[in-house]
């Protein structure tokens, strides 16, 4: 039953319009910045969200008191001067619709569970569509509140921004508790044809995160807390650990073990990771990550398109001792050398229709990423990582970067980017919904930053990627300084603790004082969450995610050996069906123990569909380098492959 | 009475009626000062010769319950030459509990809303004034009054209708200690009448001193001093005449003589004589905290500030005066 709190109030100076009114209440009233209420008159019920507390007594002039007690603060009056509590509140729905009028003067009430559904209007979608995000209200009674999946992973509007301060728990727990519902509670939109479910990809960009998604957080230190369980409960979300989730990494500078801390037996064993390598031709692609923006002019960047098309395309070159398609990066520098000589040797300056002197630059510049990102470049041709396989509904994709210098993180980011909005584009991601996860855009999109393939891609996908299956869940410390675009685009927007210096930025204007003093020192696992169908942000309170932590995980999970790749081999077969596993292992035991040779059967390995036979591939290695009869390697067209 | 017919509709076809732009009066929203300026040494009832002294200090007050009324009154329409007035008049009774003076039950607030002019029987439309007040008050007799006169008359009427109201609240009080803003000349129920029911003056156009020895005694008193008990003369329209004493409040550099000083009525009993410090030191407790910003915050006390309050919280704005004339 609704608790009556206070009366709306209309002054003359202060006047109630048809978006904010005010009230009195009691000082003892449970009210406060975001709390919702009702007013409720014979004829009409306004419903408001708290945006500002005034607090009074009778009191004229500080000195008035002063004077009252002789400025002897022991002394206790016979009387207490009355107080009272005003507040403002902002309009979030009224009961009839039309006509849009003033609030009325009426009694002021506290929302129950059915007026927040109502005032948030999840009254209408929360049944079909809805995504809890959170509760409302403490512990006495939270009330569940729902996102419209239409309007958070398209089509109807799309995408998340989250903006919170670094290290505070707040953009990635929610994100976290977020997916988790999501894969928990999203239906595909009946009759909807094509592909069906939903996934995430991750980067999990510093420490361990993103690393421990599959583990319970019962393996942590820290449990969940009561309150953590019971939003869990009021929401109807299980509180486990993701169900499916596949961790990428690149390879360690040694070229053999991966760059990540989940290198660690116990975890191999469990989920291994899986390795991610692009091939020479993404890196080419993105060589604008890679390459000073002065290095690289028109001029640079059509020779480099020129090398690209050429590794893209296979095309076969001789040069020196080299006879066939360039596939790595050592290839490549030495073909470029190899065409400098000649047009010396030849007295030109021109190799094609390309400058000699744009050539040398270049490969001045190329030599020195062969050793930078020997880790991420394919040994040869195309690149393994999540795009090898279809995405998968209700998986969770983590890329590791932890281990990569900044350098290093962008090429990833830009050459996995790029892949999504080429699949986006095609329309081949292979589930309804693709959610990908990017944290730090400030970095990635800064706003006044370049028009860089990167800032490209994120705006097509932030402007069309709700209608084609693509949602941004981008997050940042400083939301002033990402791409205004990118943003805006945004239907939904959630902020966590937010810094008083980012707080003054113009974009928090839309904000009353006191809900912007609020977020200055909102709490870990509270945040204000702004959505389509909610005429004003909302306060609410989301729990821990059910996951294990990164700190315990990586204190409980600590870096193994590195194995032989023989053993690397040997762990990799169990992913593949069981029915080769017998013979598949057999021929691994009578493998060459060739360390290049082990290597390359390996890469070959990860670039395999797991539904797909690995027996050719071990037999090969047996063999030696001749490519057997029967192999379908990733390359080849594959109509069975929807990124192919 | 507010969304009955408004009063210009009611007079539209009596031309000898003109409804004006409500004016509210001049100081009309609290009791205006009243009655004849004079000075006289009164009757002693405490000691053998009018003195003052230090009342011991209590840091406590035994009063819990605190009574006050206002008036308010609007010139609204003409009769002729004779003016029309409407007022509100209302008095409450506000309990202290816990420190916190809180609003009153039913029982503990009266108001009234009324018409006041001369010969109003008399107008066809009287019935329909009747129906948008509690009540409609004849005032004057006579041919031919003159009409300033008639305004002072209705003036009177109201402070008296306020004085009725704040009576009926006092005689049915039943309970602690009452302290009243004002006499308790018609407070108290008899001469018998034993209930702790104190009245705070804060005018000093009767004085009770006139001797130079009084005069000088009364006016060089400190802060925390009180008076002899004396018994004030009954008034024209008091029903009995009740004990007193000056009790100074507060002093301050650059004020008159008056600053600070009230005078204190109690009923005329002997138990209350006895009591007079006691109640002297109650009265002394209330001066905190100070009724600031109010211009009489040197003899008001804040629990009947708090009252002024209410009742001014309850008076009709000057839109619905305005609605309720149709103007």
């Amino acid at each position: 039953m609704n608790m009556e709190i206070g009366r709306v109030i209309g002054t003359e100076k202060r006047p109630n319009t048809a978006y904010t009114f005010f009230f009195w209440t009691a000082v003892a009233a449970k009210v406060g910045i975001g709390t919702l209420v009702k007013v409720q008159t014979e004829t009409s019920a306004v419903y408001g969200v708290v945006v500002e507390a005034e607090g009074f007594n009778d009191l004229e002039s500080p000195l008035h008191e002063f004077l009252s007690v002789g400025g002897n603060a022991d002394q206790i009056p016979p009387t207490l001067r009355p107080e009272m509590r005003v507040f403002e509140a902002a309009v979030l729905r009224r009961d009839p619709e039309e006509p849009i009028g003033a609030v009325p003067i009426g009694p002021v009430f506290l929302a129950d569970e059915r007026d927040v559904q109502v005032a948030l209007r999840t009254d209408s979608y929360a049944e079909q569509y809805g995504i809890p995000c959170g509760v409302y209200g403490d512990k006495d009674g939270y009330v569940p509140v729902h996102l419209d999946h239409r309007y958070l992973l398209g089509p109807e509007s799309g995408h998340i921004n989250v903006t919170g301060t670094s290290g505070l728990a707040s953009k990635t727990s929610f994100i976290l508790f977020l997916l988790s519902s999501i894969f928990q509670k999203y239906q595909d939109v009946p009759n909807e044809e094509g592909h069906k479910g939903v996934a995430a990809l991750l980067f999990n960009t510093k420490g361990g995160d993103l690393l421990y998604l599959d583990h319970s957080h019962e393996e942590g230190v820290e449990q969940l807390s009561e309150g953590d369980l019971a939003i869990y409960q009021a929401t109807g979300i299980r509180p486990e650990p993701f169900q499916s989730v596949r961790y990428f990494a690149p390879y360690a500078t040694d070229g053999k073990s991966l760059n990540t801390r989940r290198r660690n037996k116990i975890l191999d064993e469990r989920n291994p990771t899986r390795p991610i390598t692009f091939g020479l031709a993404e890196i080419l692609k993105h060589a604008e990550v890679l390459l000073n923006r002065d290095d690289l002019d028109a001029k640079a960047d059509g020779y480099l398109q020129y090398l690209a098309e050429m590794v893209r395309n296979e095309e076969s070159v001789t040069f020196g001792t080299h006879s066939g398609p360039i596939e790595t990066l050592d290839d490549l520098n030495a073909f470029v050398k190899f065409q400098l000589r000649q047009a010396d040797e030849g007295g030109k300056n021109q190799i094609g229709s390309h400058s000699a002197f744009t050539a040398r630059k270049m490969s001045n510049r190329l030599s020195t990423l062969t050793n930078r990102f020997k880790g991420l470049i394919a040994s040869k041709g195309q690149g393994t990582g999540p795009f090898v396989q279809a995405f998968q509904p209700n998986t969770v994709y983590v890329v590791d970067v932890a281990g990569l210098n900044s350098q290093e993180q962008n090429l990833v980011f830009a050459a996995v980017v790029s892949q999504l909005r080429e699949r986006m584009e095609n329309g081949n991601l292979g589930v309804a919904r693709m959610v990908a996860m990017i944290d730090e855009l400030n970095k990635y999109a800064p706003s006044g930053g370049a028009e860089t393939y990167v800032v490209q891609s994120l705006k097509e996908i932030s402007s069309r990627g709700r209608y084609m299956g693509l949602t941004l869940f981008g997050a940042q410390q400083f939301r002033s300084r990402v791409d205004k675009e990118i943003v805006g685009n945004a239907a939904t927007h959630v902020f966590g603790h937010v810094e008083a210096e980012e707080l003054a930025q113009p974009g928090y204007s839309y904000f009353s004082p006191s809900v912007k003093e609020k977020l200055g020192a909102l709490p870990q696992g509270q945040v204000l969450v702004k959505h389509p169908h909610f005429a004003q942000p909302i306060f609410l309170r989301f729990p821990r995610p059910a996951c294990l932590k990164g700190q315990d995980g990586m204190r409980r999970y600590l870096l193994t050996e590195v194995e032989s790749v023989k053993a690397t081999i040997q762990r990799r077969l169990l992913a593949f069906p069981a029915a080769y596993l017998t013979e598949s292992r057999a021929i691994l035991t009578g493998l060459t123990n060739d360390e290049e040779l082990l290597q390359d059967t390996l890469h070959r390995l990860n670039a395999l569909k797991e539904d797909q036979d690995p027996r050719p591939i071990l037999r090969r290695g047996k063999k030696g380098l001749e490519e057997p009869e029967g192999i379908r390697m990733p390359n080849s067209a594959d109509k069975d492959d929807p990124f192919a | 009475m507010l969304g009955a017919t408004p009063l210009a509709k009611v007079f539209k076809d009596n031309p000898s009626v003109k409804v004006v732009l409500p004016q509210p009066f001049e100081g009309s929203q609290f009791p205006a000062q009243t009655g004849v300026a004079e000075a006289k040494d009164a009757e002693l009832v405490e000691g053998a010769r009018f003195e003052t002294r230090d009342v011991p200090e209590l840091g406590y007050s035994g009063f819990d319950h605190f009574l006050d009324g206002a008036q308010r009154s609007w010139l609204v329409a003409y009769h002729g030459l004779y003016p029309i007035y409407y007022s509100v008049t209302c008095a409450a009774v506000l309990p202290r509990i816990e420190r916190q003076v809180l609003p009153p039950d039913d029982q503990n607030y009266a108001n009234v809303r009324a018409f006041f002019g001369y010969l109003l029987p008399s107008l066809p439309e009287f019935q329909e004034l009747r129906s948008l007040a509690d009540e409609v008050r004849s005032v004057g007799s006579g041919k031919d009054p003159s009409p300033a006169d008639i305004g002072d008359k209705i003036m009177n009427a109201i402070s008296d209708r306020r004085d009725e109201l704040e009576r009926k609240l006092a005689r049915e009080f039943r309970g602690g200690a009452l302290l009243v803003d004002g006499g308790i000349g018609r407070s108290l129920q008899d001469e018998a009448d034993s209930r702790v029911v104190v009245g705070v003056v804060k005018s000093h156009r009767k004085q009770y001193f006139a001797s130079e020895e009084r005069a000088s005694l009364v006016v060089s008193m400190k802060p925390g001093m009180r008076s002899s008990v004396f018994l004030r003369e009954q008034g024209v329209n008091d029903d009995l005449a009740p004990y007193s004493f000056y009790l100074k409040l507060h002093d301050r550099e650059g004020q008159g003589p008056f600053f600070g000083l009230v005078r204190v009525e109690m009923p005329p009993l002997e138990e209350f004589v006895d009591r007079a410090d006691e109640i002297a030191g109650w009265i002394l407790a209330e001066r905190a905290p100070l009724s600031l910003p109010d211009p009489r915050y040197d003899r008001m006390l804040y629990p009947i500030r708090l009252v002024e309050q209410y009742l001014k919280s309850r008076l009709p704005s000057e839109s619905a005066i305005r609605g309720l004339l149709g103007k």
